[in-house]
């Protein structure tokens, strides 16, 4: 097919704005799939993703569309995820397209978080071509999403088309408008082979299936290629495109989306934003935006039954298959026993790859509270690099300890200024500028130490600001802070893996907080147990869980056995979620409330 | 041989605000269409001697005096050996049924009292007074029903240690051979639970249980299980057939029985009963059930589980086949081993649930 009748195109929205529905519709009209084939939401793989409504795995589809032109158009409808910890990725299968359609529900209006991905599109310099959703809905204020659509994004939405992607009104419209506004891909068919990485997953027959776009040039099946950001050569064994099953073909060409496989054995090789090229005939420099991944946040995952750490283990290998941010290695801690230390993206990944481990592979875990990587300067000049607060050396050997930075950018309506301000003090943020969009929005810009963000910051800056601030990051490397490690201790014994950084200022502060949440958390046992918070061997706070003195039933009698064994055995069930620490059972939300920030 | 009978009398004329048992506002027409069925359950039993027949509830004395007769001569098939008890309520109590149950051979009551505070009685939504409970004791003394039981509440919010005292005090001053102190439990489904009723704390239910403990068993009333106390030999021997776990049958709404290594329960739901649908479930128990039901059931009296009995019934020896749990709690003081029973010291019983789990959890 010539470029001019290739379309390449992802769909933006808001979480419920209605995306994956108006992407089935398309599906449908375009006779992609059959209504009866069709489970709701076909591009959202995962169960997991439906139930949270967000998608993580990308995942591109290829359909046919006869216009009303007259002329048949090959579309790629390309989706993204659409969270913060997943924002490079984002920007690279937008970097896939040259179009995105934003869909805003009509009864909501523009909401803050479409803004970032609406302008990551316009920095990939892509047509944005907005539509109004949900017009069946009787709240439906299509007239002012159309003005909020021109005033608080600057998008002429003169021609966006009034839609119910649940109905599939007008969807027809939307597909003329793709034909009509987003451009046809402009490569060079004849230059050497160009193709970005977007996505990657693993397929135990064939290896790494690759999902690329074509930029320059073309593939076909037998070329032997070249992988620009390591260097590794693979001959492709098979192509094609997604409908959304897999075809294959004997080429992909310029302007084209489609997947390569070429028994490449593990997707740590291959990387989002690389570029393929062929090895005999290579482009002479990569595709710009690629960027190394990197781990940003560290926890040690732990089966609640130390039996089950092979288990652990070759659950997170299945794992790393398919997640090439996944990183893991084993470790030990005297409280938890044998585990793995897990570097991920964000906490979002973190709770996913958690999620999914348990619900996929049934393992009971533990999850210490995740932690940033330090660089720690000891006195003879070393400099270790601390993942885990548990390993950081004695005091004295240290001469000090530099955290990582990132530069937030904060979108929010100017209204939030004060509240947003204050949240970023709170957490060790230095002010850096404050930039007028326009009338109405601003960016906020801070250095926040990355521990203070990783846990419930963008929580508490979505309640601030009512959901309208959208965040930003990116790495801007180490400080040194006044930092130290605080010890827990349960009934006298050190947790190490209740242990934390902490900034030595908010010491006394973390440390009530930490022990009287923990205090909170921790069932009563049969004795008393004192929780302290130490530095440097001092106690700075302290708290007692007192003992419970009667778990005994008042009454059992004939009628009551199956009942009364009934509610024994959630006891015990409760018991086999708890970790027991020395003599104490602690429960697994225990290992989290060391980020308990709750000023109260 | 099934040793003991409990019938079951699902109507109230109001419900208490702590009870989450099966139970229905009084009702004519029901409660007659419930005895009809009732018979039909009862006509399905095998045997009939027994050594013990419990009536409870509910209230059975919330039946009038004619339906009471009825379900009294239904029962007048079965004999016992050692014991028939009733439940009754002060306040739906007279001299014509007291008459009744002596004409019938019952020979033990047990009075649902609660508490001699009416401020605390108003709280859990009872509807008697003190001078009903007075009547009740003459109308018991004038049919000759000489062995008497109270039930008492302890753990509200409002109450105190004077106030418990005090209960205490009025109880071991009556005529009584038996008391049964309940500490209260709130239940989703109950009054106090929709209204996320408090309990008082922890540590003052602690201090009342120790109270009360102590208190009795300075006035003769010997504790012999987790709730229960009585003056020498005045156990509740239908009871005691729970808690040695022994066979049993049950009849009526939300009844339970044991037959040998089967346990049934019956609906809770009325109109299931009536339409003569009795059985909720039936539930073949395996041998680590029976031998860790028995265990349960048994550790909750003073006395204990006779070890040598144990290890004949379940074919196994109890003290290795739990060894784990056993020793822990031994250790730990909890449990003890001597004169050939295994049971519970002081402080191990009022942790029974954690010896229990522990029971459950390591085999």
């Amino acid at each position: 097919m010539e470029q001019k009748y290739i379309r390449n195109f992802s769909i933006i929205a808001h979480i419920d704005h209605g995306k994956s529905t108006l992407a089935d519709r398309i599906l449908e009209q375009t006779n992609t799939v059959q209504s009866r084939e069709m489970v709701d939401q076909i591009l959202d793989d995962l169960d997991l993703e439906r139930e949270r409504g967000i998608t993580i795995k990308l995942n591109a589809v290829s359909l046919n569309y006869h216009s009303d032109d007259g002329h048949d158009y090959l579309f790629h409808l390309i989706d993204t995820p659409g969270h913060v910890d997943f924002t490079y990725e984002v920007s690279r299968s937008l970097a896939a397209c040259e179009g995105a359609v934003l869909v805003v529900d009509a009864t909501q209006g523009v909401e803050a978080q479409t803004l970032a991905n609406v302008y990551l599109a316009i920095d990939n310099d892509l047509t944005v071509i907005p539509v109004i959703n949900k017009i069946d809905l009787p709240s439906a204020m299509p007239e002012m999403a159309r003005h909020e659509i021109e005033n608080d994004i600057g998008l002429d939405a003169s021609d966006a088309p009034l839609i119910s992607a649940k109905l599939g009104t007008n969807v027809h419209q939307v597909l003329e408008n793709i034909v009509k506004y987003i451009p046809a891909p402009n490569g060079d068919p004849n230059a050497p082979l160009q193709a970005l990485i977007f996505d990657s997953y693993y397929d135990s027959y064939r290896g790494v299936i690759v999902a690329v776009r074509i930029k320059n040039g073309e593939i076909r099946v037998g070329d032997e290629i070249l992988l620009m950001s390591n260097g590794q050569k693979y001959q492709v064994t098979e192509l094609g495109i997604r409908s959304p099953k897999e075809i294959s073909r004997d080429k992909l060409q310029c302007g084209e989306v489609g997947w390569i496989a070429a028994s490449i054995k593990s997707v740590q090789d291959v990387r989002v934003g690389d570029t393929v090229t062929l090895a005999n005939n290579p482009c002479r420099e990569p595709l710009p935006g690629y960027r190394e991944l990197q781990s940003m946040v560290y926890c040690g995952l732990y089966p609640t039954d130390n039996a089950r750490y092979n288990d652990l283990r070759d659950a997170l290998e299945k794992l790393k298959l398919n997640d090439a941010s996944l990183r893991f290695e084993a470790e030990t801690s005297q409280a938890l026993g044998f585990g793995f230390r897990c570097g991920f993206l964000g906490l979002l990944h973190m709770d996913v790859v958690q999620e999914r481990l348990e619900r996929e592979y049934n393992l009971d875990l533990i999850a210490t509270a995740p932690s940033v990587v330090y660089e720690v300067h000891l006195g003879n000049g070393e400099v270790k690099l601390i993942d885990n607060p548990a390993l950081l050396p004695a005091n004295q050997m240290i001469d000090f300890i530099a955290e990582p930075y990132i530069k937030a950018k904060i979108m929010a309506p100017k209204d939030y200024i004060g509240p947003i301000m204050e949240l970023c003090q709170n957490k060790r943020g230095t002010y850096q500028d404050i930039i007028y969009l326009d009338d109405s929005r601003v960016d906020i810009i801070y250095d926040l130490p990355l521990s203070e963000v990783i846990f419930d910051f963008f929580d508490k800056l979505k309640s601030c600001t009512r959901g309208y601030a959208s965040l930003d990051y990116e790495l801007i490397g180490y400080r040194k802070s006044e930092l130290a490690k605080m010890d827990i201790l349960i009934n006298g014994e050190v947790v190490d893996a209740l242990a934390c950084i902490v900034h030595t200022k908010f010491a006394y502060q973390r440390g009530s907080n930490i022990t009287r949440k923990l205090k909170d958390i921790i069932p009563k046992q049969q004795f008393e147990i004192p929780i302290q918070a130490s530095v440097s061997g001092k106690i700075i706070a302290r708290t007692n869980i007192k003992a419970y003195r009667k778990n005994v039933l008042a009454k059992c009698y004939g009628g009551d056995v199956s009942r009364k064994k009934k509610l024994l055995e959630k006891q015990k069930e409760g018991k086999k979620r708890m970790k027991a620490v020395g003599s104490v059972d602690i429960p697994q939300e225990a290992f989290m409330a060391v980020l308990s920030m709750d000023e109260e | 041989m099934i040793k003991g009978l409990y019938v079951h009398v699902p109507f109230c004329n109001n419900p208490c605000h702590y009870c989450d048992f099966a139970k229905a506002r009084f009702n004519y027409g029901l409660a007659v269409r419930y005895l009809d069925e009732l018979e039909r359950e009862l006509e399905g039993i095998g045997q009939d001697s027994f050594e013990t027949i419990y009536i409870g509830g509910g209230t059975p004395t919330a039946l009038p005096h004619e339906l009471l007769e009825r379900l009294l001569k239904m029962l007048s098939r079965f004999s016992f050996a050692q014991e028939y008890t009733i439940e009754i309520n002060p306040e739906s109590f007279d001299l014509d049924k007291a008459l009744l149950m002596q004409k019938y051979g019952i020979n033990r009551a047990s009075i649902g009292i609660q508490s001699f505070n009416e401020g605390l009685l108003n709280e859990m939504g009872r509807s008697h007074s003190n001078l009903d409970t007075i009547n009740a004791m003459y109308y018991l003394d004038k049919a000759g029903i000489k062995n008497r039981s109270i039930d008492l509440m302890y753990g509200f919010r409002s109450q105190t240690m004077e106030m418990l005292e005090n209960d205490l005090q009025t109880a071991v001053n009556m005529d009584i051979t038996h008391i049964s102190i309940y500490e209260l439990e709130v239940h989703p489904d109950t009054i106090l639970g929709m209204k996320g009723y408090q309990l008082a704390d922890d540590e003052i239910r602690y201090q009342m249980y120790c109270r009360i403990r102590d208190f009795l068993n300075e006035h003769s009333y010997r504790q012999y299980e987790v709730s229960n106390f009585c003056l020498a030999h005045h156990e509740s021997r239908h009871n005691m057939i729970y808690w040695h776990y022994e066979d049993y049958y049950g009849a009526g709404l939300a009844a339970s029985g044991k037959i040998g290594n089967e346990r049934y329960d019956n609906t809770r739901n009325f109109i299931e009963y009536l339409k003569g649908n009795h059985r909720d479930s039936v539930v073949r128990l395996g041998r680590e059930d029976l031998r860790f039901e028995a265990i349960m059931m048994g550790l909750r009296l003073i006395e204990g589980i006779n070890i040598a009995k144990y290890d004949e019934r379940y074919s196994c020896q109890m003290l290795k086949h739990y060894r784990k749990a056993i020793e822990k709690n031994v250790s730990e003081g909890l449990l003890e081993v001597s004169d050939g029973y295994l049971r519970t010291t002081s402080d191990g019983m009022l942790v029974l649930n954690d010896i229990l789990v522990d029971f459950m959890s390591w085999l």
